[in-house]
């Protein structure tokens, strides 16, 4: 690939820095990713874990600068291997899609050309980027298909999407980015679409794809199960902000953002036995139109003290856990954290007016 | 056996049974979509059974085909005894009103023009329950009773509402009519896992409450674990087993529901991921051209010659235990044909 040298080997692969992006709607300004920061090396990968609307693609797409043209205001910075593609012109950023930063959707079938064969389509990313002979691309495009788990690769790189099921599409969009060989693979939802099995086949071959190549991965879920089970790191988001970003091992050893916990014990479990009162969060995430003025999660949140709604909370490192940030003043799992539950226990509520009791051991609102 | 199964014995007879159902689309060129074939099950009053399995595997077709929504080509449903083929226009529609069935799309399966109030209001309407004024206020209770704000979104419209939402409207409007049965077709797959919650225990809380029987419909195993009773796993149009929902977690004998297990996200760490995706190979076959003998032999990793012969019949392993395979597992086997991957 062309332009790898000019990349700065010490930078991290991702840096995010401050990226914050607003849209202008009819209901008012939204600000759909506010302020967020994150690190991802080579052959990482990173999960972007949310409910809807938290703002997850906003996140991947702007990373990508593929954001809408108009009603839409960026700021903070994106470098790439120590280049700032926030600072490129829309005409440089070309150059970068493909070598530098691919993407897979979550719906493969709106991202692909439904009137082009597969195979053209894998082929298209090495004609633009690269310098191979049509006989190359061909045999190259074989191999790919191949390498992403399509039986008969040679009949099926003829074929149109259409005609393909829903888990071969999005093993033809990983072979699409795979093609141009990029250094960071951002990943929307690639499997929520598809069957657990299909799941399983298709997140193992971007596994060992990332392994293979040191590629590294983004990858956006809702579910905290597959981040868990593939990523290195998570960051969690919740209205527009990370509320928790810490390795996956940080993570669920000490669970320390009330939302990421309440999520992880909302989630019905193969242990469990039948009939069990899941712990539901109650409420909704807030409209961004409208948001709290103090910490975004507070009206649902089962820890919540009065301090907690008067002003916006800054994400912050753990002093005993480096690398593990939480948005909380509250913490689960500390000191100040205990106290608040134990407060909102004994006076029954929380300080939105949340009932709290607690239920087999464990607080429910 | 952690769970107490319903005495087959026992006076009361299945509220459901469903024998050898067999549904078949046509889809052009003389060809057909096998969806659903010799599907045999009981439903007795009170319990909650699963249906699972992979897209595409019948589960919808099933519960359609139950509340007569898609023609079987053979096999009969009784209710309470009675053949619905043999009631006549006026039996059946009572019937009907017993069985209700809530869909997956909340915000599409509810008419768009109408305020969430009326939709609720409408059965009732429908069926000349009580007065005016009574239907109203009944409509406010059943809101009330799933946790939506009868006086601020009552008057407002489906696409004002959240997915949750309109799911608990759904639930609510079934509801209205008192049924007996409840056939739940992906309740909570395209709601949050927040909201997924609170809709699965409403669901819980007003079975007790109005004393339902439920068939729920899901393509998630954990979801359907957590609240069935009993489980009855599909692939390809049959059953592949069916047993308390313990035991199929515990000790899965068919190959495919180890696969769809060993595929869950929870599962990949413990067993790691290349198993994980072994588990269940390649892809669903076509229902139009459906495997010979074991429709899942084409992805099975115990697969022999004589499973595509002979079709494996749905047989007795343990108590309320079956499982069609020529092979099954045995009890907590892990399966020495994954170990080598
Ligand atoms: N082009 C746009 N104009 C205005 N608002 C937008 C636009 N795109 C996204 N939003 C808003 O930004 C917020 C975040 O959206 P985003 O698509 O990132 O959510 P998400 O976390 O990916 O959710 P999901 O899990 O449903 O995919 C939402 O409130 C959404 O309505
Ligand atoms: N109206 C229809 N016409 C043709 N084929 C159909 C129709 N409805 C369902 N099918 C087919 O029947 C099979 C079972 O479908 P369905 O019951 O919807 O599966 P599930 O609910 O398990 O995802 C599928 O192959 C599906 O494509
Ligand atoms: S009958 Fe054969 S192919 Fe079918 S599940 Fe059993 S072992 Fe596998
Ligand atoms: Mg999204
Ligand atoms: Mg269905």
């Amino acid at each position: 690939m062309t332009s790898t040298k000019t990349f700065d080997e010490q930078a991290p692969l991702l840096d995010v820095r401050s990226l914050s992006v607003s849209f202008e709607t009819p209901r008012g300004h939204v600000t759909a990713v506010d302020d967020v920061s994150l690190r991802l090396d080579s052959g990482a990968m990173v999960c972007i874990v949310g409910e809807s609307g938290a703002g997850k693609s906003v996140l991947a797409r702007s990373i990508m600068r593929l954001t809408p043209k108009f009603g839409v205001a960026t700021t903070g910075q994106v470098f790439v291997g120590g280049v700032e593609l926030s600072a490129l012109s829309e005409r440089q950023m070309r150059d970068h899609w493909g070598p530098t930063v691919s993407m897979v959707f979550q719906d493969p079938m709106t991202a692909l050309n439904p009137v082009m064969k597969v195979g053209d389509q894998i082929e298209e990313g090495m004609r633009v980027h690269g310098s191979m002979s049509r006989q190359e691309r061909r045999a190259e495009t074989v191999r790919l298909l191949r390498t992403v788990g399509i039986p008969e690769p040679d009949t099926r790189r003829k074929q149109y999407p259409h005609q393909l099921s829903g888990g071969m599409r999005q093993r033809v969009m990983i072979a699409i980015a795979m093609a141009q060989n990029p250094m960071l693979l951002m990943a929307d939802e690639p499997t929520t679409a598809l069957d657990v099995t299909i799941q399983a086949q298709v997140m193992e071959l971007l596994k060992r794809e990332q392994e293979r190549r040191k590629m590294g991965v983004v990858l956006v879920t809702h579910d905290l199960g597959v981040a868990q089970a593939y990523a290195h790191r998570i960051v969690v988001m919740y209205a527009g902000q990370i509320v928790e970003t810490a390795t996956t091992g940080q993570l669920f050893a000490a669970t320390r953002s009330p939302y990421t916990l309440a999520l992880r014990s909302s989630i019905p479990r193969l242990e469990d036995e039948p009939h069990q009162l899941l712990a539901a969060i109650p409420g909704r995430q807030p409209n961004l139109t409208d948001l709290p003025k103090g910490c975004r999660f507070a009206p649902r949140c089962r820890f919540a003290q009065e301090t907690c709604l008067e002003d916006p909370v800054p994400l912050v490192e753990d002093a005993q856990d480096p690398g593990h940030y939480v948005r909380c003043r509250y913490p689960a799992g500390t000191p100040a954290g205990d106290a608040a539950l134990e407060r909102n226990l004994s006076r029954g509520v929380t300080a939105t007016g949340l009932p709290v009791t607690r239920v087999d051991g464990e607080v429910l609102a | 056996m952690t769970e107490v199964l319903p005495d087959k014995t026992a006076e009361r007879g299945p509220l459901l049974s469903v024998q050898n159902l067999t549904v078949e689309f046509k889809v052009g060129r003389g060809r057909v979509a096998h969806a659903v074939s010799d599907v045999s099950l009981e439903i007795y009053p009170g319990e909650t059974v699963g249906v699972v399995g992979e897209s595409g595997c019948g589960k919808s077709t099933v519960g359609k085909a139950i509340v007569q929504l898609v023609k079987s080509k053979s096999g009969s449903i009784f209710y309470d005894g009675r053949n619905l083929a043999q009631l006549s226009g006026k039996e059946l529609r009572e019937v009907r009103l017993r069985l209700q069935m809530i869909f997956q799309d909340p915000i599409s399966s509810l008419n768009p023009r109408r305020k969430v109030v009326d939709i609720v209001r409408e059965p009732l309407a429908i069926w000349k329950v009580g007065d005016a004024a009574s239907r109203q206020s009944r409509a406010r209770d059943l809101l009330e009773q799933v946790g939506v704000d009868p006086d601020n979104a009552g008057a407002r419209r489906p696409y004002e509402l959240s997915g949750g939402q309109c799911q608990r409207v759904s639930i609510a409007r079934a509801l209205a009519i008192a049924p007996q049965l409840l056939i739940c077709d992906e309740p909570v797959s395209a709601l949050d896992v927040s909201v997924q919650a609170q809709v699965l225990n409403l669901l819980e809380e007003l079975k007790q409450e109005h004393q339902l029987t439920v068939i729920f419909i899901s393509h998630d195993l954990s979801v359907v674990k957590h609240i069935s009773d009993r489980i009855v796993v599909m692939y390809l149009g049959r059953i592949a087993e069916t047993a308390p929902a313990q035991d199929i977690y515990e000790r899965p004998a068919h190959p495919y529901t180890y696969g769809l297990l060993a595929a869950i996200p929870e599962k990949v760490l413990a067993l790691g991921g290349e198993t994980s995706a072994a588990a269940v190979s390649g892809e669903l076959p076509s229902p139009i051209n459906p495997p010979s003998g074991c429709r899942f032999r084409t992805r099975c990793f115990r697969a022999q010659e004589r499973c595509a012969r002979e079709v494996p019949e749905l047989r007795p392993i343990a108590p309320g235990h079956e499982v069609a395979c020529h092979f099954p597992l045995e009890p907590g086997e892990i399966p020495p044909e994954l170990a080598s991957k």
